[in-house]
This record gives C-alpha cells, structure tokens and sequence, in this order.
C-alpha cells in the first residue's frame, strides 16, 4: 500500500505536517498546546514520516493529544496507555512509540505499569503532561496537586504528599529522565527529540500549567521555581540525579539521568527467538508431532 | 497373597466377568506415591496403542505433596467423559482417599488394590460393602524395595501389575516409560522397566483365576495426545498468532507457559505481564500494531480485563481472549471445573458492547475454535472469547490427529490504493467491516479511540453519529453468525426428547445419546459451539419439533437457561438440570434425565443397556446410525 501524496512529502519535514486540522479541546492558555507543538517539533526535526509514529494516550485532558496528530494514535482506556503501548511497540518494533498522558493518568490510576516498563526498557517514549490536577473532571486532587491546595474535593486544603516522579522514575532503573517545563517549548521539543533517539524506556516529565483549575499564576510560580541545570552538570552521574530529584527548592528542567547502557527489551527478545529457533525451521506439523507420544 | 472377595448379595450373573472395550483406573496417594506421574504414563501408553482415553487430575491445596488423584479412562471406542465410577481403584492411602469423597465413585465389583503395610482389613475398607468390591492387598513397597532395589519405583511396580491383571497395553507402557525417563539416562530407564516387569509377574502369579472386568480392545495407530490449552496454543500458532501476553492464574496458565517456548520459535513475542489489566491491554496493543494477538485468563482475571475488552470492540480491533473457567465467584475452587462465567463472558463488559464467544467442547476443538476465533477476530475486527473451562483445559485426551488446513483462517481487511486516497478507518458498510492499517503502512494514519468516533476516527458525542457506528458493529454479529454455523446435534433424527448444553457438557450428553441410541430410545442431543452471537433461528427450528427440551449446565444459578431465555423462545416444557462447579456432571444424572423426561415408558432391558456402569458389554445390541447436523464437531 502506498499513498502518492505522502511520498510527495518534500524532505524538509514541517512540524505543521503532523497535526491533524482538529481543533484542541483545552482552554486557551493550557500547556498541553506546547507539548502537542514540541512533539511535532520533534518528530520534523528526526525526519520521521507520519506512518512510522504511533502515539499511545489513555484518558484526560491530554489524552486527547492522538486526535490532534496526523501519526497513527490510539486514545486508549485510563490508565492503560504504557502497556498498549509496550505491545505496540513490540509487535511493530520499527513504529516509534510515544505514550502520554497526565499526571492522574500515569502516576494514580496506571501507575502499576510505570515499574515494569521501566525494567523491562522497552524502547518507547514517555511523556507526562502533568498539570497538577484533574482537568477533564473539571478540577479534582491529582497525585501531584501540592499541599494545601484547594480543589474540589479538598475543600480544606490537600494533605496528600504529591508525588515526586522523576525520584519514582529514577527508583524504577529508568535509563532516560529528563524534565521540561511548557513555558520553554523548544527545550521541550529537544528533551523530546532525545528521549525518541534514546534506544531504551525514555521519561519526560512535561509541566504543563492547568490554568482553569490551578490559576493563570501556574506559569510564573513554575517559572520562579524552575533552574536550568549548570553546563557541567552529567547526567550519567546518577547520584547527581538523585541530588537533583530531591531539591525541595527548586525544580531543574533538563536531562537529568541517561543511561545509555542498558540493553533494550526487542533486543533482548530479538536474542531469545534466534535461541529458541534452532536449526529447523518452525512448521505446526512439526508442533503437532510434539504430542504424538 | 491376599484376594478378599467381600461378600454380597449377588446373583450369578453379576458374578459374571464384565467384558468392556473400556476401562476407567482411579489413582489415589500423597505427593511422592508419585500417583499422577503413574497416570500420565497410563494415558501416554494409551495413545501409543492408539487407544482414546481421556485423564484428568485432582490435587489438593498443597503447592507440593500432599493428596492427588487422577483417573484414567481409556477405551477402544471415542470416549467422551471422566466415567462416572471406575472399574479399578488403586488406593496407597485411605486418608487421601476420604479427601476425595465423592469424586471417585466405584462400579459394582470393582478391583481395589492397596498397599499391604496399610493398617485396613479388606473388610473394613472406606467404602460401600453392597458393591462387593474385588479387594486385593499388594506388597508394592517390598516389591519395589527389594524386588527393583528402588522404592521410589512403586508407581510403576503398580503400573505393572494393573498391566498383568487387565491386560493394559505392554508395549506402549515399555514406550512411554522410555520416553519419560530419556533425558534422565538409561539407567533409570532401565529400573523402570524392571520395575514394569517384577509388577507384571507378581500380577500373574496372584491374579486371581477370575477376575470381575476383562479389559478388551485392539491396538491402532498412535493417537495424538494433548490437553485443551496444548491444543489452543497448536490453534493459536497455526492460526497465525504472533503475539501474546498473559499473567498466570490456574487453570489457564498453560497456555502461556508453553507460548513462551513456541512463540519465539515462530518469530513471535510473549510477554508476562504485571497483572491481567497489562496482559489484554498488550494484546490490544499488538494487534493495533499489526500482529494478530491474544490473551489468556480465567474468571477473576477475565473481570479485570472487562474494561478493556469494550475498548478493543469500541477501537474494532481484533483480539482473541481464551477465558478457562474455574469455579467461582472470587477465589472459588482454582482447580476445579464450572460453566458459571457465560453470562460474564457475553455481558460483562459496560455499554452495548459487541464480542463473540465461542465455546469448544472437548480437548480436539479447542484447536478448531481457536482457528474459528482467529478467523473472525481478524475478519470482522472484533474481539473474540475462547469460552473453555478447567475439565477441557487441563484433562489430557487422545485422538487420531489434527488437521493443519482443516478451518480457512481469514486475514484482515486492508484498504486499497484507492481507498488509501480518501481513508476512513472507521467508513461504514453493508458488512460492517472496513479497511484496516497499522503504523508502518504509508497514507493509512488514523486515530483509534475508545472514545465515541466518526469515520475518520476523531471523536465526536452526537447521538447520530454513535447510532451509525452501533449499527454497523451489530452488523458483524449477523454476517458471523450466517457463515459460522458453529454447532452440533447427536442422537436420532426427530427424537422429540433434547438435550441442550454447551462446552465440557457436550462429554455426557454425547455419551447419553449413544447409549440411549443403542436401546432404541429416542433422544437428541445440541451443542452450540457459537454463544454470542447465539443461532437462534436454528435453535428455534429445532425446539419446534421437540416436546420436552432438557437444559444441562454446570452453574449453580442456571446461567445458561437464563441466557437461553433472554434469546429465544423455549418449548413448553422445559427441565433444568443445574448445578454448581466443584465436580462434573455425571453420566448417570443425564440417564436419570432421559428415563424421567422420555415420553415413552423406558423399560427395564433398556435400563440395562443405558447402565453407565456396563457401558460397551460385547454383547452389546447394534449400533444404531447417528446423525449430525451443522459443522460436525469430531
């Protein structure tokens, strides 16, 4: 199958080329707006053509981000979005695989399937659009919601501990960590770019402010928290990631652990079927014989 | 040498050796008497010989040791079922024994053999006197101790002697013992065989002169043998699966566990999962990514991945999920069989939701249906459920061979070049199938979404839109069920006496018929192999000519009479024969069925002849034809 005005493409891929003309459902002002714009960014400066992405979401505001792609997508269940994704990307291992979705989506409700995919490596890439609440319920705690914070269903304040993801992240044995914040698209966009090129499980935490839910203020106070992390900062130095994880001052945007070692899961299975198959090729004649006694 | 014949009040023609062309051994010891293996060996030996057997296994909680069972019924002609009672009995401990009251049934004068260090008199044995058992007490332990010099080879030493005695195939018992213990050395593979023989030759020197059950049967060619998840996974790979994930629960696992040594073999990939909400969710995402793929589970499982099911039929996407019923609810009994998961397996998901559920009945077509459920999971691009439960999926049968070529599996749907210019992966058709791509094909972009969508795949939430898309999924169950006729009839033509049941029931009913066959009375028997969708029309058809229609379930609430009534319009007069899992349904109660329900008076001769416990005398009446109707099952 092919389709003329695909391959018609010029080489120069445009970031415009991978969004679909569906209007988003965010608000104006949202962040979800620069991290739809960086990963289209992204996938035109890798050159990937559409059909080879595919972007696994499962339920939220963000969530609606396959809709407003030209790529393959899939807006799946809540929750549920690494492990569709890990079994598209290992049914399909030449698909570049983004999964997104929010902070409730991945760290509350699908949060079991963060450590497994993690120490499986499966080489896909994360993105946690987290903006600190439910925005699609209209306003409810989220796991990151800091305390104190008034939502609609703590009335008194937020007494939870948010969760602190790239420590989770780190604790898991992810091999890519990496934070970046909505108001600096372009470092979102290369935070991206890398995590896609990173041959192995990738982790972004995207900040991107809810401002119906959490305030217009969410940029600046994000903004006033936010550092940069210094020029000779190594991120395969991992006890430098932890330091980093831990700041309760301020919150470093960067790439903040790769561990380009690890051996990712396709190749590991590519090494286990070359060692089952053996010598004969597989024929279900074959296979039924096993059963004669 | 100890033969007790315990006394009775039998006449001379009870006396009489009961010559059968089948046989039904119980096997009952702690972990260690090594029982189980003895019964695999059994089973293997009688497919060797080309014999059909069915076995099956009881074990206890303990995760290793403690109380097992198996029984092993092997005959020359098709069997169907467990066997109600067993003809022989090997007992290394009567406290095991009593841990399986009422599973293990013995016929008039059967042979009980046990261990002669057991404390028990033959008199005084945990059983019914009135049966008049056959009692002989054996020094398995001093024969396997000082006779082959190991006393782990007291299994065998009793394989040996039930050899001798009933005259069970020697060639293939010297195979099978071979074949168990090749990777272990010759050694041992020769101590086995010498335990085989001192069995043998202690059985013909104490065998008593006559014996109440004389075992007769001419070998055939080598049967194939297998259990019902072996036979999904042969279905599964031939059907062109190349992708799984599953996460363990009994009694399901098997499938998963012998993917993982087939799948790589086939260039596929297995995964196992964190949890079963993970397992159907890869599955999901390798078939959107172009691989036809599957999961397995059983119920608690198959509840967690509900929500996913809806996702993959709201998506169209093809999935297979093979559902191995144990009983239930929650925990229930792992290990043990019930058909108590139907209305789960058809409505459990939330929404008008649309899936097809196949149910195979025996070990053979758990091959045919999983084709059958790969070939419409990717023809009409739905997800479809393999219906088994625990007595298909872990009983070992025999059978003469599967055929590779035997069901067309059908391929997806893919767009063409013209269809490629203007793709909509969701456009509505007459069939309700429209063309599908997967990330790698060039131009065929789209967003899947569990989310209400239009043609292109964007969501939308107008009431018109989600009608057209309604409407055309519940167009794929009409086309299924036109070119699936996915069920089966036994017995006479015209009988106005049925018998309807579904999956593992088919084993009893199938045998009822056949015997009630050979006594001239008039019974049908139907099986639909197609759940959801169900064939009403055809079911319609038939209770039309019927006047009394018998409904055989293993569910304690009746879940299969309930969805009957939700679909179609029953007889008049209908029985229910319905009952909770936890051990299966036994021949004798489908009898009892027919000669309380048949419009004509069953004689006493004919009694006789339907007697499971003298299934298959030689002097046995002709065979009557029997006819089969719709896609024929074996």
């Amino acid at each position: 199958m092919s389709n003329k005005t695909e391959s018609e493409l010029p080489i120069d891929f445009k970031p415009g080329d991978y969004k679909s003309p569906l209007k988003p459902i965010w608000c104006a002002g949202c962040g979800n707006y620069a991290v739809l714009n960086a990963l289209a960014m992204a996938f035109a400066q890798l050159k990937i053509p559409r059909h080879e992405i595919a972007v696994i979401t499962g339920i939220g505001c963000s969530s609606r981000l396959p809709g407003y792609l030209s790529t393959y997508g899939f807006n799946t269940l809540h929750g549920r979005a690494v492990p569709i994704a890990t079994g598209v990307k290992l049914a399909n291992p030449k698909a570049t695989v983004i999964a997104a979705g929010g902070d409730g989506d991945m760290f509350s409700i699908g949060g079991g399937h963060l450590a497994h995919v993690a120490r499986r490596n499966v080489d896909l890439t994360l993105v946690v659009m987290d903006n600190r609440v439910y925005g699609l319920t209209k306003g409810q705690m989220s796991p990151t919601t800091p305390i104190d914070s008034y939502t609609s269903t703590t009335t008194y304040g937020s007494y939870e501990q948010p969760v602190n993801m790239v420590r989770f992240m780190l604790g898991y044995g992810t091999g890519f960590v990496a934070r970046a914040f909505s108001g600096d698209m372009k470092q979102m966009a290369a935070l991206v770019k890398q995590g896609i090129q990173h041959r192995g499980f990738s982790f972004i935490q995207a900040l991107s402010p809810c401002v119906t839910y959490r305030g217009k203020g969410e940029y600046d106070s994000i903004k006033s928290m936010s550092a940069q992390l210094p020029d000779d900062y190594d991120p395969t130095d991992q006890l430098a990631a932890w330091q980093v994880s831990d700041d309760s001052e301020k919150i470093h945007l960067g790439l903040i652990y790769h561990n380009p070692e690890l051996v990712p899961y396709d190749t590991k299975l590519d090494k286990l079927r070359e060692k089952a198959r053996g010598p004969h090729k597989q024929e279900i004649a074959r296979l039924i014989d096993e059963f004669r006694p | 040498m100890n033969v007790v014949t315990a006394p009775g009040e039998k006449t001379r023609e009870s006396w009489a050796t009961r010559v059968t062309n089948q046989i039904t051994i119980g096997l009952v010891g702690s972990g260690g008497d090594g029982v189980i293996a003895a019964g695999e060996i059994l089973a293997s030996a009688a497919a060797r010989e080309g014999l059909f057997c069915i076995m099956t296994k009881s074990i206890g909680p303990v995760i290793r040791g403690g109380e097992s069972s198996c029984r092993v019924r092997m005959g020359h002609d098709r069997v169907h079922s467990q066997g109600d009672k067993l003809d022989v009995l090997v007992c290394f401990n009567w406290k095991d024994f009593n841990l399986f009251k009422g599973e293990l049934l013995l016929k008039d004068r059967a042979v009980i053999l046990y261990p002669d260090t057991d404390p028990h008199e033959p008199d005084d044995l945990p059983i019914d006197k009135d049966l008049s058992p056959l009692v002989m007490r054996v020094p398995f332990l001093k024969l396997a101790e000082e006779d082959v010099g190991n006393p782990l080879t007291k299994n065998i030493v009793m394989l040996g002697i039930l050899s001798g005695l009933f005259d069970l195939p020697k060639e293939g018992l010297d195979n099978a013992i071979h074949h168990r213990f090749v990777r272990k050395g010759s050694a041992l593979i020769d101590l086995n065989l010498k335990a085989l023989r001192i069995g043998g030759q202690w059985a013909q020197e104490n065998a008593p002169q006559q014996l109440p059950v004389s075992f007769f049967y001419t070998t055939a060619p080598p049967k194939l043998l297998m259990t019902g998840n072996e036979a999904v996974v042969v279905g599964a790979l031939n059907a062109g699966c190349r992708f799984m994930s599953g996460y363990p629960i009994t009694p399901a696992t098997e499938i998963m566990e012998m993917m993982t040594v087939w799948l790589p073999k086939f260039d596929g990939t297995i995964v196992q999962t964190e949890d079963e909400i993970a397992a159907i969710a890869m599955a999901v995402g390798g078939s959107f990514g172009g691989v036809p793929s599957m999961t397995a589970s059983s119920g608690p499982g198959i509840s967690l991945m509900q929500e996913m099911l809806g996702a993959a039929g709201m998506a169209e996407l093809p999935l297979v999920v093979a559902n191995v019923q144990r009983v239930g609810p929650s925990t229930g009994i792992p290990t043990k069989s019930e058909q108590a998961d139907l209305l789960q397996a058809v409505y459990g998901g939330h929404g008008d939701d649309v899936r097809v559920v196949l149910a195979p009945c025996d070990v053979e077509d758990c091959y045919d249906i999983t084709l059958y459920a790969f070939s419409i999971a990717e023809a009409y691009q739905i997800p479809v459920m393999i219906l088994s439960d625990q007595f298909i999926g872990q009983r070992k049968a025999s059978f003469p061979s599967l055929d590779v070529n035997r069901v067309k599996v059908e391929k997806r749907k893919v767009p063409t070049e013209e269809e490629l210019k203007d793709y909509r992966r969701y456009k509505i058709t007459q069939s309700g199938v429209s063309p599908m791509t997967w990330p790698g094909v060039e131009g065929g972009t789209y967003p899947a979404s569990g989310i209400a969508h239009g043609e292109e795949g964007f969501p939308t939430s107008q009431y018109e839109m989600n009608r057209l898309m309604n409407d055309k999924k519940r167009r794929k169950l009409d086309h299924i069920l036109e070119k699936y006729p996915l069920w089966s009839y036994y017995g006479i033509r015209g009988a106005t006496l049925g018998l309807l049941g579904w999956g593992s029931t088919k084993g009893v009913i199938r045998e009822a018929v056949h015997l009630c066959s050979r006594a001239g009375i008039d019974v049908v028997g139907m099986v639909p192999r197609m759940i959801n969708p169900l064939p009403v029309r055809e079911l319609e058809d038939w209770f039309s000519t019927l006047s009394t229609l018998v409904v055989i379930e293993l569910s304690y609430s009746g879940q299969f009479l309930k969805y009957l009534r939700s679909q179609v319009a029953l007889p008049d007069n209908v029985a229910h024969y319905s009952r909770g899992g936890g051990a299966l349904i036994p021949l004798e109660d489908v009898l009892n069925l027919v000669i309380e329900h048949c419009d004509e008076h069953v004689t006493d001769d004919q009694k006789e002849i339907i007697d499971p416990a003298g299934i298959f005398h030689l002097d046995r009446p002709p065979e009557v034809q029997m006819y089969i109707r719709g896609e024929v099952c074996e």
